[in-house]
């Protein structure tokens, strides 16, 4: 899991990137809000580490690298709204974040990739469970389908098989 | 006067009580007999149960009919991740309903088609349960809700990556 690099005062449990210095709102204690809040902050952590992929990825993952940097964007965006509707605060971005692994060259940058959109997926997915309406619901039913997908293209790119898994997202 | 309005709530008590213990009965009975209109929950999710069954045996057979290899291999795995979804759906319908086995389709599996199906048929039966898996997870809350998002988003990734070829246009 992509964590925050100056670690962050609060104990988190999961995925959580509250953030450094600035001061992050805190968690929502809803729990629709919460997952949400979640999502936005591992969205955070994904984009910025997608900029490493960027950086290690070779020139024939161009266009899966810019893709997925902008279906995270604008995801994120959304998701912000989204919270910011029901007058929550979004997590701010972490000034900087601890990789789960090195990345050094093309393989490590789609292996990072791999285990971001797991991560998001999970994210998404927990969202999707604890979603109070169903358009919020049908949203991260959304996200979570394109960080399978996502995942799935940077499997083969890697050249794992099979490039799917049965459930994204989830542990069953 | 006393009397009078007072006795209408008694009445109406017995026959509460009274159309309950029909109603149980016939519950019961209905229940004994054969297959009881299932709520719509239920039977809601027992369709996907028979989508994933469905999915999982036509990219059976789509395997068996000897693609190239690596499309063989990714609808053997299509096939097991079909099984797997009808795996874990089914055990939420068994928990959802109690001991009872969920469903008595024991084959939902359509008339035997005549030629073999291909990668293409199981591309559209995918596209087609995914969508139904999505909608259904809209309307669900929960781990029901969370587990068919999932579903929804495996059956994507099959159909939209692990099914097409890798040079092909995605």
């Amino acid at each position: 899991m992509t964590s925050p690099e100056p670690t962050p005062t609060t104990t988190t449990t999961t995925t959580s990137s509250r953030a450094a210095e600035p001061t992050t709102p805190a968690r929502p204690s809803d729990a629709a809000n919460g997952a949400l809040f979640d999502a936005i902050a591992t969205e955070h952590a994904t984009i910025y580490g997608y900029g490493l992929v960027s950086a290690h990825s070779t020139p024939d993952v161009n266009d899966l690298v810019s893709a997925a940097m902008a279906e995270h964007r604008d995801r994120r965006e959304g998701a912000i709204a989204m919270l910011k509707a029901r007058s929550a605060d979004p997590p701010l971005p972490a000034a900087g974040y601890q990789l789960p692994m090195e990345v050094d060259n093309p393989t490590d940058a789609a292996n990072l990739a791999v285990r971001m959109e797991e991560d998001a997926a999970v994210a998404w997915r927990a969202v999707v469970e604890q979603a109070s309406d169903e358009q919020d619901r049908a949203f991260a039913v959304t996200a979570l389908t394109q960080c399978a997908v996502t995942a799935a293209r940077w499997s083969r790119v890697l050249g794992i098989s099979p490039i799917t898994v049965a459930f994204p997202g989830g542990s069953e | 006067m006393w009397h009078v309005p007072s006795r209408p709530p008694t009445v109406s008590r017995r026959r509460v009580l009274f159309g309950a213990a029909a109603l149980a009965l016939l519950g019961s009975t209905a229940a004994a007999c054969a297959s009881p209109p299932p709520p719509p929950e239920i039977d809601e999710l027992a369709a996907q149960l028979d989508r994933a069954r469905a999915d999982s045996q036509l990219a059976t057979d789509a395997a068996a009919a000897t693609p190239p290899p690596p499309a063989a291999q990714a609808l053997t795995a299509v096939a097991s991740e079909r099984s797997a979804h009808a795996q874990v759906l089914s055990d939420e319908l068994v928990r959802m309903v109690g001991t009872n086995a969920p469903t008595t389709t024991a084959t939902s599996t359509t008339a035997e088609p005549a030629t073999a199906p291909t990668t293409k048929d199981v591309i559209a039966a995918l596209r087609q349960s995914a969508d139904s898996a999505a909608q259904l997870a809209a309307t669900q809350s929960g781990y029901r809700a969370g587990l068919l998002g999932s579903i929804a988003a495996s059956c994507t990734a099959a159909y939209t990556v692990a099914l097409v070829p890798a040079g092909a246009p995605q």
